[in-house]
């Protein structure tokens, strides 16, 4: 017995010494910077709670929060309803079944950069692909990216169809797991379509509904490459998120101490969130 | 009917993957364009 705890400690110590490295001295660090002032130059100095004070009082951080509750608003549910959607299309018996899943899984294997580029193009008010599509159609060129009214939304489609394919995976795994029996039990009940999706499909889909719905919220937090490809920010700062402004307050502004504080304070925030998330959503009569 | 709700998946399902598909088409084939004809169809 001694000689397998032995084997079994050696065997889990390179995780161990990587979760240390690259896990807990990470967070031990960023809560140690939280009482720091260090322009990554000079020696840190102690700053007590003067961070913490700053960002209670800090407009650009709440507003940053703000713009990312806007984009969680419209690319959460956004992400559920066309990946449910695929997924039970895809479910079915089609010829080329492995196409299609390949297609809608084609953007989760390209770099956020790269696609955040592309949707540039794609969104561009004068030359992109979609006003072009529009006026041809007869419609007026919309300023998808430079009018501060349609920024967010724009990028929260993008970061949704980027991502699509990775949830309906999801999806699909779980609509396999619906017992047959079941199936036919409630198509023997000459149950409608909709009543099949509603009281089998759905609740039957429940954990994967919360694995969707925590992962988008995580991932939705950490907004920061499309924003900072394709805006910058802004218009009117509309799409600066706060993962955005923590970067510039680290490497733009050389605050270490103040950008530590905005990332524990994301932490603790998406820590919340989807607390509540699964407090609302685990219930079994939520669905 | 259920021929024809199998045309109305098929059609459905190539309309969606056109969206994802026809963007790296777009990106492709503008890698042979110049810059101002980036922005054709």
């Amino acid at each position: 017995m001694r000689a397998e705890q032995k084997s079994g400690s050696l065997m889990s110590a390179p995780y161990g010494v990587f979760l240390l490295v690259f896990a807990v001295y990470p967070i031990a660090f960023a809560i140690v910077l939280v009482f720091l002032q260090w322009d990554l130059v000079t020696a840190p100095t102690f700053a007590g709670a003067d961070n913490v004070r700053l960002l209670l009082h800090d407009g650009r951080f709440w507003r940053a929060v703000a713009n990312t509750f806007v984009f969680l608003s419209i690319h959460v549910p956004l992400q559920i309803v066309s990946a449910l959607a695929l997924a039970l299309a895809l479910n079915r018996q089609l010829a080329g079944r492995s196409f299609w899943r390949a297609a809608f899984f084609l953007p989760v294997v390209i770099s956020g950069a790269v696609v955040a580029i592309l949707w540039s193009n794609l969104y561009a008010t004068d030359v992109g692909l979609i006003n072009r599509v529009l006026m041809k159609l007869g419609a007026a060129p919309v300023p998808w990216l430079t009018d501060p009214a349609t920024a967010m939304p724009a990028i929260a489609v993008m970061v949704t169809w980027k991502n699509v394919g990775f949830y309906v995976i999801i999806y699909l795994a779980g609509l396999q797991y619906i017992p047959r029996s079941c199936q036919e039990a409630i198509e023997v009940e000459g149950a409608t379509a909709w009543q099949r999706f509603r009281y089998l499909t759905l609740p039957s889909l429940l954990p994967q509904h919360i694995l969707v719905i925590t992962l988008s919220t995580i991932n939705g937090f950490q907004l920061f490459i499309e924003p900072y490809v394709m805006t910058g920010g802004g218009p009117l700062r509309r799409t600066y998120s706060v993962v955005l402004y923590l970067y510039n307050n680290a490497f733009s502004y050389q605050k270490m101490g103040y950008a530590a504080t905005i990332g524990v304070a994301l932490a603790l925030i998406i820590g919340a969130v989807v607390f509540v998330q699964r407090r609302v959503i685990g219930r079994p009569e939520a669905l | 009917m259920k021929s024809l709700r199998r045309v109305a998946l098929y059609a459905g399902l190539t309309l969606a993957a056109l969206t994802f598909i026809y963007p790296f088409l777009w990106m492709t084939s503008a890698t042979f364009k110049p810059p101002l004809e980036v922005g054709s169809l």
